[in-house]
């Protein structure tokens, strides 16, 4: 029987000038890095009458043990996306101007290949170990290390982004 | 639900004028890390205007005394009208920033934070006897303690800015 403990969402907007395409990249290389099976589940792109809205959802797993996996769920909105072109030490360079808010969220799965499910028995046996066996080992190394790797893909954007709260006193995963 | 028991609501501290914004945050940071507060940042928005920069940042650090009880102390700081300019202090060009900013400091108390005394009622009754009269005692040397810290934090951040202006 599959269960989750889920990292509380946290937002990221944004209003001004950026590479669109550096984002993207510097985003999921961060993912490549640490072995996540990267899936885009949506990719919107609404054209409208004078600039785009484009929706992104990005879903990665990594399989911890084989009872427990790591998720995070990465969600994009962008809207009035357009090509702009800026000085950037005396050279001119084409770049992005936008509006977009980013939702990081995550969950730690238990039980996500479903050995537990198949009769009510099992059901119980999963029950006790998530309740009585394994929940601290859970909750105080796995939902701490996910929320921390979720911080610190927060702090990579932040840091492409440029904003001024990028520092980050805690440790990375 | 959890109950929350409120110890500092809406206190206050506005400033206008010079101020070095990353290190604020670092500050903040680092004090909550020393203080082993786990990292929580809901929101943290950024917008670049004509009159300069606009930051909305939440952050609500939290620490799990017991599995019963949770201390949060919740941030919200709203930037206003930063722009960039270069100081010179002690012969160093420092670059700093020049604006508003406001910040709100609440803080409560989460009990039964994973909720395990409200999936019947007698629990829930059982609960609510609980805390009013066996664990009282200790819910008020948490409320003390996270009282004094969030106190804390609010003055190191008035001292911090107010240095900044010379």
């Amino acid at each position: 029987m599959t269960f989750r403990y889920d990292i509380p969402r946290s937002r990221l907007k944004y209003a001004g000038i950026f590479s669109w395409q550096g984002l993207y990249k510097t985003m999921n290389e961060w993912f490549q890095e640490r072995e996540f099976e990267f899936h885009e589940k949506l990719y919107k792109d609404k054209i409208k009458p004078v600039l785009p809205e484009i929706e992104i959802k990005w879903y990665a797993e990594r399989k911890v043990t084989g009872f427990i996996m790591y998720v995070i769920n990465v969600e994009f909105h962008i809207w009035d996306l357009e090509e702009v072109e800026i000085m950037k030490d005396g050279k001119k360079e084409q770049t992005n101007r936008a509006r977009f808010l980013i939702d990081f969220s995550g969950s730690v799965v238990i039980d996500y290949a479903g050995q537990f499910e198949h009769s009510e028995f099992r059901k119980k046996i999963e029950t006790f170990i998530r309740n009585h066996i394994i929940k601290k080992e859970v909750e105080t190394i796995h939902v701490d290390k996910l929320d921390y790797m979720i911080l610190n893909l927060h702090k990579r954007t932040k840091e492409y982004l440029d904003f001024y709260s990028k520092s980050h006193a805690y440790p990375m995963f | 639900m959890s109950e929350y028991k409120f110890v500092v609501e809406e206190l206050r501290l506005a400033y206008e004028g010079l101020m070095n914004v990353p290190e604020l945050y670092s500050m903040i940071d680092q004090y909550f890390r020393e203080k082993q507060y786990d990292k929580r940042e809901v929101r943290n928005f950024e917008q670049t205007t004509p009159d300069g920069k606009n930051i909305e940042l939440e952050i609500q650090p939290y620490k799990k005394i017991t599995d019963y009880a949770k201390l949060v102390i919740k941030i919200r700081m709203f930037f206003y009208g930063l722009q960039d300019v270069v100081v010179e202090k002690d012969g160093l060009k420092i670059k700093m920033q020049k604006g508003k900013v406001e910040m709100i400091f609440d803080s409560f108390l989460e009990t039964d934070y994973e909720h395990r005394w409200e999936q019947k009622p007698t629990y829930f009754l059982i609960r609510t006897l609980f805390d009013k009269f066996i664990y009282k005692i200790y819910t008020t040397q948490f409320e003390k303690e996270l009282e004094k810290e969030t106190n804390h934090i609010h003055d190191m951040i008035k001292s911090f800015l107010n240095l900044q202006r010379y």
